[in-house]
C-alpha cells in the first residue's frame, strides 16, 4: 500500500509542529490516494502519542524503537533508512528543525532520493508533490519535483499550516526493535529554553540605522517590557545582535502582535520574515525607506531619540 | 592531520533583494564567500597542525574564491569544474564532492558551512556524512582535537550539545563560530602568486551527473511579494515612543 509518512521529533512524539505537519499532510494524502502514517524514532511511544496522531490522521504509525542517544551523527539516519528501504512510502516529510532537517538529508543520501528543504508550500500536482520553498534569503519561491525518484522527501517550515480538525480512528502499530551503533558520544546537552524569536508576542527590533549603544539600549527595553529582541540580517553579520535574533532568515516567520523596527529599511527579505505580525511599526528618518509601505504606523524620527523617550519612560538608565 | 574545507562562491545578489519597481531579483555580477563557509575556514585554521584544502565546486569564477583562501595558510587549493555537473542538485554537488575527496584522499576531518545563502538547503554536510559513511555534527562553534578525537560544541536556536567523535568525520558550521580574521600582508602577497589544482569529470569519472542526474529539479520561481498597509504617519520622536508603550500594553492586556 503505498504511503504518506510524517515523522516525529526523536524522542518526543507529540509536538504541535508536527500535528500541523500531519494536518496538512492528511489533505495531501486524500489527494495523492496515499494512506497516511507515522513514523517516530525513540526509545518509548505512550499510549497519549499514539492516540494524538491517530485523531490527525494517522492510520499507520511505524515505531522505530532505539536507545540511541544522538540524532544527527548518522548512525540512526542509517538503521532508519533499512526499515524505510523495505516499505514502499511515496512521499515523507519532516517538521524543519535543525535536528530534523540534518537526519532528512541523511536518510535522503541512503535512499538515494531527492529531498527539499523548509518547504512553505505543499500540494499535489499531477500526482506528483510541488514542494514551493523560499530561497536567496526569502527573496525568491521555487517550486520543485522529484519526479523519478521515490520516495519525494522534504523538510517542511514548522507551523506553517494550522492544526486541523479531529477525527476518529485508531493506527496500527508496527514497531521495529533498531539497534543504532554509534561511535559518537554525546557529553552534554542542552535544550534552548528561551523563547524563540518565531513564537514571541512582541519583538523590537534593530536595523543597520542602529549602532551598538541603540542595540544595546533596545535590548535593555526588551528586557524591562518582555519584548524579544530583534535585528536584521546585515545587523547580526555586523555582530550587532546574536544570530538567534535574526528575522527574515529562511521563512522563519514571526508571529508576533506587534513588531516595532528601529532604523530597519525593510528589505523583502526582513519584511518576509515579519509581514504576519499583527501590527507593524517602523521608526526611520527616511519616509521613502520600503518598510514605510508594509507598516501600520510609521514614525519619522530618529530611531535613537525614540529610544531614548521609551527608556526616560521605562525610567531605565540611558 | 589532513583537513578538507568545502566551501562555496554565493552571488551576492542571494543578500541583495528584490527590486521594488521590477520584482526582480538585484543582480550586480558580483560574488563573495558563503559566510558560514567562511567561518568553517576559521575553524580548520584553528586547530594545530593543521593541513588544509580548501575544495570548491563550481564555474571558472570561483577561482576568486581560491584566490582570497589562499592568503591564509592551505596547503591545497582545488577547484572542481565541469559542465557535466551544471544544474546538480543537493544530491548531485554531494556526489561530485565525494568523489572529489576520494580522490584526494585521506582526510582526517572535513569542514563546511551548514548552509549557503543561496540555496539555503543545508543539506550537502549530512548528506555527504552518509555517502561517505563517516559520522556528523551540525552547527559547530567550536572544536578540539585530543589525539584522533575530536570534540565538538554546537549551538544553533534549539539548543546546544557538546559531541566527542572519532575521526574521520564531517562537521558543518554556522554563524556562531568566530568570523575569519583579515589575511595578512605576507599571506595578500602569497595569494597574488598562488596556484590552483582544477579537477574535471576526467579524474573523477561520474555517470549521470549534473541536471539529468538529479533527482530534484525546479519546476517554475517566482520572487517574493510584499502585502502593502496604510499607515498612520507620526513626526515626533515622543509621540511616537508614547504610541509604541500604548501598543505594548495593549499586547499585555488583550
Amino acid at each position: 500500500m503505498a504511503e504518506l509518512l510524517v515523522f516525529c521529533h526523536f524522542n518526543a512524539p507529540q509536538a504541535q509542529d508536527v500535528l500541523a505537519l500531519l494536518s496538512h499532510a492528511r489533505n495531501l494524502a486524500k489527494e495523492a490516494d496515499l494512506t497516511l502514517g507515522c513514523v517516530y524514532m525513540g526509545s518509548e511511544l505512550p499510549a497519549e502519542a499514539i492516540a494524538e496522531l491517530s485523531s490527525y490522521g494517522c492510520e499507520k504509525l511505524y515505531f522505530l524503537k532505539t536507545d540511541a542517544a544522538i540524532y544527527t551523527s548518522g548512525a540512526a539516519a542509517k538503521a532508519c533508512a533499512d526499515v524505510m528501504k523495505n516499505l514502499s512510502a511515496q512521499i515523507i516529510l519532516f517538521s524543519a528543525t535543525n535536528e530534523d532537517r540534518v537526519f532528512a538529508a541523511q536518510l535522503a543520501a541512503h535512499l538515494e532520493t531527492g529531498l527539499t528543504a523548509d518547504c512553505s508550500e505543499l500540494s499535489i500536482e499531477n500526482g506528483l508533490l510541488l514542494q514551493t520553498r523560499p530561497a536567496f534569503g526569502g527573496n525568491l519561491f521555487a517550486s520543485i519535483l522529484c519526479p523519478n525518484h521515490r520516495p519525494q522527501m522534504a523538510t517542511v517550515h514548522p507551523y506553517i499550516f494550522p492544526i486541523g480538525e479531529k477525527q476518529d480512528g485508531m493506527a496500527e502499530v508496527v514497531e521495529y526493535e533498531v539497534n543504532v551503533s554509534d561511535c559518537a558520544v554525546l557529553l552534554s546537552a542542552n535544550a534552548n529554553t528561551q523563547k524563540s524569536i518565531s513564537d514571541a508576542k512582541v519583538v523590537l527590533c534593530g536595523g543597520a540605522g542602529l549602532d551598538q549603544e541603540d542595540f544595546a539600549l533596545l535590548a535593555k527595553i526588551c528586557d524591562a517590557t518582555g519584548a524579544h529582541l530583534g535585528a536584521t540580517r546585515v545587523a547580526v553579520n555586523e555582530t550587532l545582535a546574536p544570530y538567534r535574533c535574526q528575522i527574515g532568515q529562511t521563512g522563519a516567520g514571526l508571529r508576533a502582535d506587534l513588531y516595532v523596527g528601529f532604523g530597519v529599511s525593510g528589505a523583502v527579505q526582513h519584511v518576509a520574515g515579519m509581514k504576519n505580525a499583527k501590527r507593524i511599526v517602523a521608526v526611520n528618518t527616511d519616509k521613502k525607506a520600503p518598510i514605510a509601505d508594509i507598516c501600520d504606523v510609521f514614525i519619522h524620527a530618529d530611531a535613537k531619540d525614540v529610544l531614548s523617550h521609551l527608556a526616560a519612560s521605562l525610567s531605565l538608565a540611558n | 592531520m589532513k583537513i578538507a574545507v568545502l566551501m562555496k562562491q554565493v552571488p551576492a545578489s542571494a543578500t541583495l533583494g528584490v527590486d521594488p519597481e521590477t520584482g526582480n531579483l538585484i543582480r550586480n555580477g558580483e560574488t563573495l564567500i558563503n559566510p558560514a563557509d567562511e567561518r568553517a575556514l576559521s575553524l580548520a585554521l584553528s586547530l594545530a597542525n593543521a593541513q588544509v584544502s580548501v575544495i570548491t565546486m563550481g564555474p571558472e569564477s570561483a577561482k576568486d574564491l581560491l584566490r582570497t583562501a589562499a592568503a591564509y595558510k592551505v596547503q591545497d587549493l582545488v577547484l572542481v569544474c565541469d559542465r557535466a555537473f551544471a544544474g546538480s542538485d543537493s544530491f548531485q554537488t554531494t556526489r561530485v564532492l565525494k568523489a572529489t575527496l576520494e580522490h584526494l584522499g585521506g582526510f582526517d576531518l572535513i569542514l563546511c558551512g551548514n548552509r549557503a545563502v543561496d540555496g539555503e538547503t543545508g543539506q550537502v554536510g549530512p548528506e555527504l556524512s552518509a555517502m561517505m559513511d563517516i559520522p556528523f555534527c551540525e552547527d559547530a562553534v567550536s572544536i578540539a582535537l585530543d589525539g584522533e578525537t575530536l570534540t565538538v560544541k554546537s549551538q544553533n536556536t534549539e539548543g546546544e550539545k557538546t559531541v566527542c567523535c572519532p575521526l574521520p568525520m564531517v562537521v558543518s558550521t554556522n554563524l556562531g563560530a568566530p568570523i575569519l580574521n583579515p589575511p595578512s600582508i605576507l599571506g595578500l602577497r602569497r595569494a597574488a602568486k598562488a596556484e590552483f589544482r582544477v579537477l574535471t569529470n576526467e579524474e573523477l569519472q561520474l555517470d549521470n551527473t549534473g541536471l539529468n542526474g538529479s533527482p530534484t529539479r525546479v519546476a517554475r520561481t517566482r520572487t517574493a511579494q510584499v502585502v502593502k498597509r496604510k499607515s498612520e504617519k507620526v513626526i515626533d520622536a515622543k509621540i511616537g515612543a508614547e504610541r509604541i508603550l500604548a501598543f505594548l500594553s495593549e499586547v499585555e492586556h488583550g
